[in-house]
């Protein structure tokens, strides 16, 4: 009983020490070709505060829809509120014109699928999935 | 009829340069083309202390909102409404039209109809009641806000690399309504914003235009007419048209709050008329905000095309959200109309339930 105790918290214990934690978001992106990609601006278009990539290429926002498990996770990182008050926004900003429409998915597999099949598409998930070779990934802290 | 006074500007060359831009845009339609479809209506009930027009209950305006990628660059928008005929002239309108070129990551080009960038309500939420802070528009879309131009726009959100953005527009001018340059360009619009976010924006702006035959033109809609035109030699003819504008919108966690200041003129003389809109929400919850507004709209003695006289609208509001695609509003408000030969004071209390799918 007490090595089973032992094993668990030295798992803990190496999980929290390589970074890995239950909030920690990727943030994907299939860039086109010839844009610079920054985490900064990244994150500006999933909030529908930027529209394109370099030379004007639509960027294709692709967000958790409500039956989504990180509907309310992704949207809290992202904006600081919950995910309906994301969805009320994107909303009134495709409304006035600002942005392309975003795409709504169920599941971290349907949006990495998404991702990966558009060019210009980016999104945050919830965990790593096989074959992301081709996109750009980085680890947002909460 | 165009006199002097109208800038002599005809630049007809305008509409082959704007059937060049779209021959440009079907040689580049090489990417996926995509369609999005919002429906957008709402429904009113009104009861004042004084007699008016405004029906107990109404069936407002609806609008069917499109809008789509025709390439990696070119994008279009489309806004067509719909009232029943007892409220307006024509029960079918294009509100907006317009195709977007992304020429790169901040700056773009827009030809067609749209709203004219000249304040944030106008630029953001204008037929979308569901949007909409409070039930009704500011008064001075009534009359001094020019809502549409058809023309050519240029706009941007990064100049310099910091968070300003500009806008740029030639129009053709509210006389000739969806007629694109039918007389040149009638119309400038130039406005700056900086906007860090969705959160915040401040923008300015300076709008001309030149309204032919003001008498028989009246600006936009029927009933603004001056009828009591102080200049006989100003009645029948060209007049300018100034509008400025600043505006003001912040979200924050608890509060929002939306400004919109205008002064304008007509004739390029006397002093200007005056437009206050001021909106102040606190967000009790996701869900239920309360909110005071206050709305005023001064028009001065010497104006030659807009009725001389003050008009005002305050009081207080609740909105209670359902979902993300329906709103429920309630406002008590004071309503005083001075125009004219108007000497109402009015108590009002209206209820909005407003959709979009």
């Amino acid at each position: 009983m007490r090595h089973r105790f032992y094993q668990s918290l030295l798992i803990a214990l190496l999980l929290a020490s390589s970074g890995v934690t239950a909030q920690d978001l990727l943030l994907i992106a299939n860039v086109p070709d010839g844009s610079q990609f920054s985490e900064d601006y990244a994150r500006s278009l999933l909030r529908g505060d930027k529209k394109n990539w370099d030379g004007g290429i639509g960027a294709q926002v692709a967000l958790p829809s409500r039956k989504s498990q990180n509907y309310n996770e992704i949207a809290q990182t992202l904006l600081g509120f919950s995910g309906k008050r994301m969805q009320r926004l994107w909303f009134r900003l495709v409304f006035s014109g600002r942005v392309n429409p975003p795409t709504y998915l169920d599941s971290d597999a349907d949006i990495v699928r998404f991702v990966m099949e558009t060019e210009g598409a980016v999104a945050l998930i919830t965990q790593s999935k096989s074959d992301m070779s081709d996109l750009i990934t980085i680890k947002i802290a909460p | 009829m165009h006199s002097a006074i109208a800038p002599d500007i005809k630049l007809k060359a305008l509409r082959p340069t704007c059937l060049g831009l779209l021959i440009v845009m079907a040689m580049d339609l090489n990417a996926e083309p995509s369609l999005e479809a919002n429906i957008f209506t709402h429904f009113e009930a009104y009861q004042s202390s004084e007699d008016t027009p405004i029906d107990d209950l109404k069936w407002g305006e609806s609008a069917l909102f499109l809008t789509g990628r025709l390439s990696d660059r070119w994008s279009f928008l489309s806004e067509v409404s719909l009232a029943i005929p007892k409220y307006r002239d024509k029960t079918i309108k294009v509100e907006r039209l317009r195709v977007r070129y992304d020429l790169n990551r901040n700056n773009w080009l827009i030809l067609g109809k749209v709203h004219t960038p000249v304040n944030y309500w106008n630029d953001n939420f204008h037929h979308g009641r569901l949007f909409f802070p409070s039930i009704n528009r500011p008064l001075s879309f009534q009359r001094f806000i020019p809502i549409h131009e058809t023309g050519l726009r240029l706009a941007g959100n990064s100049l310099f690399g910091t968070n300003v953005g500009y806008d740029v527009m030639l129009g053709s001018g509210q006389s000739n309504g969806d007629d694109i340059f039918a007389d040149g360009v009638q119309s400038y619009t130039g406005t700056l914003n900086w906007s860090p976010n969705n959160d915040l924006k401040i923008m300015a702006s300076y709008y001309r235009d030149t309204i032919i035959d003001h008498e028989k033109n009246p600006f936009h809609g029927s009933g603004h007419v001056s009828p009591i035109g102080k200049d006989d030699a100003s009645r029948s003819k060209d007049i300018d048209y100034e509008l400025i504008s600043y505006s003001m919108y912040w979200r924050g966690e608890t509060f929002t709050t939306l400004t919109e200041l205008s002064v304008n003129r007509s004739n390029g003389q006397g002093d200007f008329n005056e437009a206050v809109y001021q909106y102040v929400g606190y967000h009790y919850n996701e869900d239920i905000t309360l909110y005071g507004l206050f709305d005023l709209v001064n028009v001065n003695a010497a104006e030659v095309h807009f009725i001389a006289g003050r008009e005002s609208r305050y009081g207080i509001g609740i909105e209670y959200a359902f979902g993300l695609n329906t709103t429920l509003k309630l406002e008590v408000r004071r309503r005083d109309d001075h125009r004219g030969m108007m000497d109402l004071y009015n108590n009002e209390i209206q209820a909005q339930i407003s959709f979009g799918f």
